[in-house]
């Protein structure tokens, strides 16, 4: 026993790599450095092309004002006030949008709904979404409805479609073994399908999060509603391009904490496959 | 193990496994053809009797053993294991894969329960029977890692484990060390030899490697020709424990000499026979199988 246990075989399919530890906070901070200093010269170059070519603050106002700009626009409450609009047609277009990942491993287990689902699938996965933006505002409104099916309308199908694939994808090898075992259609599903498919379905819901947030923002921008694109809009309008910036950071550093979470989920639910790196 | 059954056998108890005339044809969609991977294959085994069936890749000899596990259905021919007419898989069989086909997902410990999950048996007995199979195939201590922490053998020794943890009547095994390095695989084989020599079930060893097959079988039959038919079955009375010793003795000479020239009869015209699907990733293995062996 021994000799087989100690020994990596030389066949290279061998993944004995040493038991991953957790970094320490100082090389976690330090990995980072990079992006740290690249954001510091950014913002530098920005605030030296500004004092050197003292441009129209109405084409480039300096990152001082724009941060002046958001700072006053937290005081007002108006962040917080948009922050909420926009939160609540996200979250819950994406929770009615988690229908889909049912719907998707339903899809993937059966050809025949694959074969008369996908040319609508594909359609509208390749469909900018902004473009049924018009359509739904004549059907709903200028509401907050617009948004929330905005919202479900670019993240269920990705996320669908994400879950068919994991289905699809699954080892047939796996599928065999559990079946020489006698497995039930059931078992089968729940211990080995289901399993096979989650990090697809994670990745799936990490997609449709992005996807949704931007149809959410399509959706204000367009029509100026209340939340975070409605204020870019309205700041833009009234040629305030300072805190039209201020809300776009605000976008991206909302978008990189989605981002980041989101890929958390991902990776927990494929920590078991050896190509994703913790 | 062998004296033992042959007594069950004279008391009226029908056979591990009876296979009489045994077709089973693919139609090919792409080749628009039909593919006879085995014809007219008949064998008979007995309780605890350990079977090798040896021959090159695409004799169809993983077939045969689909068919016994009842994953594949022969288009003509009986085949019966335990005296009933096989139907599908049953929990009197268990099959080692060699491709392992471990959950990668699962540890050690919760792969070894899977046939059991799957069998809808597990019960307050089977932390005990996990452990007990586990301690067997020699894993202890890695009862937690996952099969991306473990070598290729010991990969299957899990798949091993997690056959005999359904306490299965027949064993098989399709070319289980195939895929592992040639150290290895001698380790592996004095491991199995042990482990059934405890456990007692009869088993159908898949295998291209003729050492191996006479290290661990009472009789080996050898598959050549395509369609796959038996040419010849051949008796292994080698005392046991077969060490590494054992090869040196003239009779496991004799032997080996006897299904190489078998072999290498049907190798006349290797070319005519196609490579079918199934049998195809066996052949990337044969550069790491068995040292010593005679290249066709």
């Amino acid at each position: 026993m021994t000799t087989a246990a100690t020994m990596p075989a030389p066949t290279g399919t061998e993944h004995l790599g040493p038991p991953r530890k957790g970094p320490t906070l100082w090389k976690r901070l330090r990995s980072h450095a990079p992006g740290f200093i690249s954001l510091v010269v950014f913002f530098g170059i920005w605030q030296s092309a500004v004092v050197l070519t003292d441009p129209n603050p109405l084409i480039l106002p300096s990152p001082r004002a724009v941060l002046e700009a958001f700072l006053t626009a937290v005081e007002d409450g108006q962040v917080w006030e948009a922050m909420k609009a926009s939160a609540g047609p996200l979250a819950i277009g994406m929770a009615v949008s988690m229908i889909a990942i049912p719907i998707g491993l339903l899809i993937g287990l059966s050809p025949y709904l694959d074969l008369i689902t996908s040319p609508y699938l594909w359609g509208f996965y390749a469909l900018p979404n902004i473009s049924f933006a018009p359509l739904l505002i004549l059907i709903t409104g200028f509401s907050t409805a617009t948004s929330i099916w905005m919202v479900i309308l670019s993240a269920a199908v990705p996320l669908c479609l994400s879950c068919k694939d994991g289905v699809q994808t699954v080892d047939g090898s796996l599928v065999r073994a559990a079946r020489s075992f006698g497995a039930g259609r059931l078992s089968l599903f729940v211990k080995v399908i289901l399993p096979c498919a989650m990090p697809f379905v994670a990745s799936g819901v990490r997609n449709a999060i992005s996807r949704g947030f931007v149809g959410l923002l399509s959706v204000e921008l367009l029509i100026g509603a209340n939340g975070i694109g409605g204020e870019v809009i309205q700041s833009a309008r009234v040629y305030d391009t300072a805190r039209m910036l201020a809300f776009i950071f605000l976008l991206i550093v909302i978008a990189l904490i989605l981002v980041s979470a989101s890929r958390r989920l991902e990776v927990w639910a494929s920590r078991w496959r050896e190509e994703v790196v913790i | 193990m062998n004296n033992a059954s042959h007594g069950e056998q004279e008391s009226g108890r029908p056979l591990a496994v009876e296979a009489h005339d045994v077709s089973v044809t693919y139609d090919r969609l792409r080749e628009k053809d039909t593919l006879i991977a085995l014809k007219g294959f008949s064998i008979d085994l007995q309780h605890g009797e350990f079977l090798a069936i040896v021959g090159p890749s695409g004799c169809g000899k993983s077939t045969f053993l689909n068919v016994v596990a009842g994953l594949t259905f022969p288009s003509a021919g009986t085949i019966k294991v335990m005296g009933k007419p096989v139907t599908g898989p049953e929990r009197d069989r268990a099959v080692v894969f060699q491709d392992y086909a471990l959950m990668p997902w699962r540890t050690t410990e919760q792969n070894v329960r899977f046939g059991l999950e799957m069998q809808g048996r597990v019960d307050s007995n089977t932390p005990e029977v996990v452990r007990h199979y586990i301690r067997l195939v020699g894993l202890e201590g890695f009862e937690k890692a996952y099969p991306r922490e473990l070598s290729g053998g010991m990969r299957q020794r899990v798949g091993l484990a997690r056959a005999l943890a359904t306490e299965p009547r027949l064993l098989l095994m399709d070319e289980p060390f195939a895929a592992v390095d040639a150290m290895t695989r001698e380790v592996m084989q004095d491991e199995l030899a042990r482990i059934v020599s405890e456990t007692g079930q009869a088993i159908i060893f898949i295998t291209h490697s003729v050492d191996e097959a006479i290290t661990l079988a009472d009789r080996i039959a050898v598959v050549t020709d395509r369609p796959g038919r038996i040419r010849e079955l051949l008796t292994v009375d080698l005392p046991r424990p077969r060490t590494r010793e054992a090869r040196k003795l003239p009779e496991f000479q004799a032997l080996r000499d006897q299904i190489w020239q078998l072999l290498s009869k049907a190798g006349v015209q290797p070319d005519r026979a196609p490579v079918t699907s199934d049998e195809a990733p066996s052949v990337t293995s044969d550069s790491n199988a068995t040292s010593g062996e005679p290249v066709r």
